[in-house]
């Protein structure tokens, strides 16, 4: 063992997961830039290495990219990639209370430890965990989906309503494009560039960035003012010392993180959500949750890097890719002469065991990138608002026409901005409408076919043994904290009449 | 009264807005083919857009009632979205913004890459009444670091404009 992880670290292998890594905190930082088109970007670049220095880079790269994507969620309210939609809510809150080098910082450490946790058990329960996401079909899809929408209650707990109507419009939005179970197109009117649906990004860009930045110059105020202030040190022990006094949280968050994983098609952005959900559920202090509260950057933050190992389980065992990004991967191990499947352990012991040595060390080389990154940022915001104002606004066009190389993005994140600035006006929160675009596919397709299995039949939605589980557990998340005051309220009655 | 009925007239748009497209998805839904398995006829898809138009209809709906029937102490707690003063300065530069990135494709596709976001960028900030110097300086970077990042790193192919390719 230990002469295996010596030798990764060689020359050739260090460089280029160095030069990776640092590449991965750009690319993760800038909106418009995912951590899957980093790895695209990255595999050509790979073809002619060591396996083990590909490995390197593209799991580097990976794990800082969902790090970085914090960065400008917290600091600009604009996720840098999909999976930190949720870092938004509490860590752009406390940004404005000036604690944003304490909220990345809690990321930064809540990454690392995440990422640590999703590799030990991709290492230590692969083949259980895998042999359970098989037995997901359609029907448990399906209620997995509804689990996800079923967060946006959560979320929006005071307005319960206003966050229905708000995943509704989402849902509403992830119609239009292709039928994908008959190829028919709905609500595109002729145009061509909705043929593959509204791009999530720029919506996400829009919603998030764009409005923030449409607010601020709608308002009265000073516009010279810096965008943050007082960014100095960063509290790395405060940080630690929040995450242990939260380690219940955390754990909880990571094991969410590593479920949702390992389902292939779920990924590290519905486990974010999921995990926030269930954090402000569950929590003594869920009043604080939306206003900057810790747990609510730490559950996130946690998921989504624990998330990435969990997508590595069904790839390595079954040749199913957990997201897009083990999608990439996975032909890259094809590449490298890697055969997914229950052999895999045996018939390529070392390069494996070198794979998850990489994974565990990539954790610890995150922490000074990341806190790189993080200072970097710190400073350049420091210049005066109108000017920072101005760069957001171009990033958010540029990264929004980046995705498909089509200046009709850039029209969809400036309406989704629109939208996003009137409906906050309205008190009608945005996560639930995000979480209704990114889950809308999922619910329907999993309910159209598994009904059109059934031949129209919903018993078998409810009556099989893990779509029953998800649904109890669902129901307990939403509705368990009034079952069990109402159930001690009885009993304290009780026991008072007696 | 006149507050109250500012306070009501935003959310009642809003709650006709939703009536609105709820009406149209269930309508244009109509529209789609039936599919069909045999001589039965199955989930399509007009299914789930009749289910989102018909839980939008009557989310509007709700929002229409529950705005008209709430008293005045509750509209009192309400923030106002149209208030006196909307057009002002800053609803100018609201519209400005919005102008200038909707018209940026074809500024960059006329004008190429550096030269329409340069423009874009000093445009706007001279809108913000920031200092000639900082805008020229600000802008440069901006362009050049977005230009390394997205057109170098990531390989995206950023128009060169129409005026130089002739």
């Amino acid at each position: 063992m230990f002469s295996l992880i010596s030798s990764l670290f060689n020359i050739k292998i260090i460089i280029p997961w160095i030069l990776a890594m640092i590449f991965g905190i750009f690319v993760g930082a800038t909106p418009g830039l995912t951590a899957t088109m980093a790895v695209a970007l990255i595999i050509p670049i790979t073809y002619y290495m060591d396996p083990r220095a590909a490995f390197a880079m593209i799991i580097g790269v990976s794990f800082t990219a969902i790090f970085a994507g914090d960065i400008p969620a917290t600091f600009l309210r604009i996720p840098g990639t999909p999976a930190s939609g949720a870092a938004v809510l509490d860590g752009f809150e406390m940004n404005k209370k000036g604690k944003a080098a304490l909220a990345l910082s809690i990321d930064l450490f809540g990454s690392v430890l995440g990422g640590l946790f999703g590799i030990l058990i991709l290492i230590f329960v692969t083949p259980l965990l895998a042999q359970f996401a098989l037995k997901f079909t359609n029907f448990e899809y399906f209620w997995l989906g509804v689990f996800g929408l079923s967060m946006t209650a959560i979320i929006s707990r005071e307005r319960i309503v206003n966050g229905f109507i708000s995943a509704l419009i989402g849902l509403a939005i992830s119609t239009i494009g292709l039928d994908i179970t008959t190829g028919y197109p709905r609500f595109t009117f002729g145009n061509i560039n909705l043929i593959g649906g509204i791009s999530f990004v720029p919506v996400m860009i829009g919603l998030f960035g764009l409005s923030e930045v449409l607010k601020n110059i709608s308002e009265k105020g000073e516009l010279g003012v810096p965008t943050i202030e007082g960014f100095g040190k960063l509290p790395v022990l405060e940080a630690l010392k929040i995450i242990w006094e939260y380690r219940l949280r955390f754990l909880i968050s990571s094991i969410i993180g590593v479920f949702i994983g390992a389902l292939p098609g779920a990924g590290a952005d519905i486990a974010a959500w999921v995990a926030y959900g269930a954090a402000k559920n569950t929590s003594k202090n869920k009043n604080e949750f939306g206003k900057g509260h810790v747990e609510g950057v730490l559950a996130p933050t946690s998921a989504n890097n624990a998330a990435l190992g969990g997508t590595w389980i069904p790839a390595f065992v079954f040749g199913v890719p957990g997201d897009t990004l083990t999608a990439i991967v996975l032909g890259a191990m094809l590449m490298y002469g890697l055969r997914p499947g229950p052999h895999i352990f045996s018939q390529s012991k070392d390069l494996m065991n070198s794979i998850f040595a990489i994974g565990i060390i990539s954790q610890f080389f995150l922490i000074p990138f990341g806190l790189l990154g993080i200072i970097a940022a710190g400073h350049l915001l420091k210049l005066s608002k109108n000017i920072v104002l101005i760069g957001v606004i171009f990033f958010c066009i540029i990264g929004s026409f980046a995705i498909n190389n089509n200046y009709f993005d850039i029209y969809i994140m400036l309406l989704a901005g629109i939208v996003g600035f009137v409906l906050e006006k309205l008190d009608i929160p945005l996560s639930p409408l995000i979480l209704g675009i990114i889950l809308g596919p999922m619910v329907e397709n999993n309910l159209r076919v598994g009904l059109i299995k059934t031949k129209g039949n919903f018993l078998p939605f409810i009556t099989r043994p893990i779509s029953f589980s998800i649904i109890i557990i669902m129901f307990l998340i939403l509705f368990g904290e009034n079952i069990i005051s109402f159930i001690l309220k009885l009993f304290m009655k009780k026991n008072h009449l007696e | 009264m006149e507050k109250i009925l500012r306070i009501v007239l935003d959310k009642i748009i809003f709650g006709i807005t939703l009536f609105i497209l709820g009406i149209f998805m269930i309508l244009y839904s109509l529209t789609f083919p039936k599919v069909r398995m045999g001589e039965k006829i199955v989930t399509g898809p007009s299914f789930f857009p009749t289910i989102i138009g018909t839980l939008l209809v009557m989310s509007g709906i709700y929002i229409i009632i529950s705005n008209l029937l709430q008293k005045e102490r509750d509209y009192k707690k309400q923030k106002t979205f149209i208030n006196t003063s909307f057009i002002n300065n800053e609803f100018f530069n609201f519209l400005i913004f919005i102008f200038f990135i909707a018209l940026f494709p074809t500024l960059i596709n006329q004008l190429g890459f550096f030269i329409g976001s340069f423009l874009f960028c000093v445009i706007l900030m001279k809108r913000l009444n920031v200092s000639w110097i900082n805008i020229i300086l600000s802008s440069l970077i901006i362009v050049i670091f977005t230009w390394i990042i997205f057109g170098k790193i990531a390989f995206i192919s950023l128009p060169p404009g129409a005026i130089f390719s002739r």
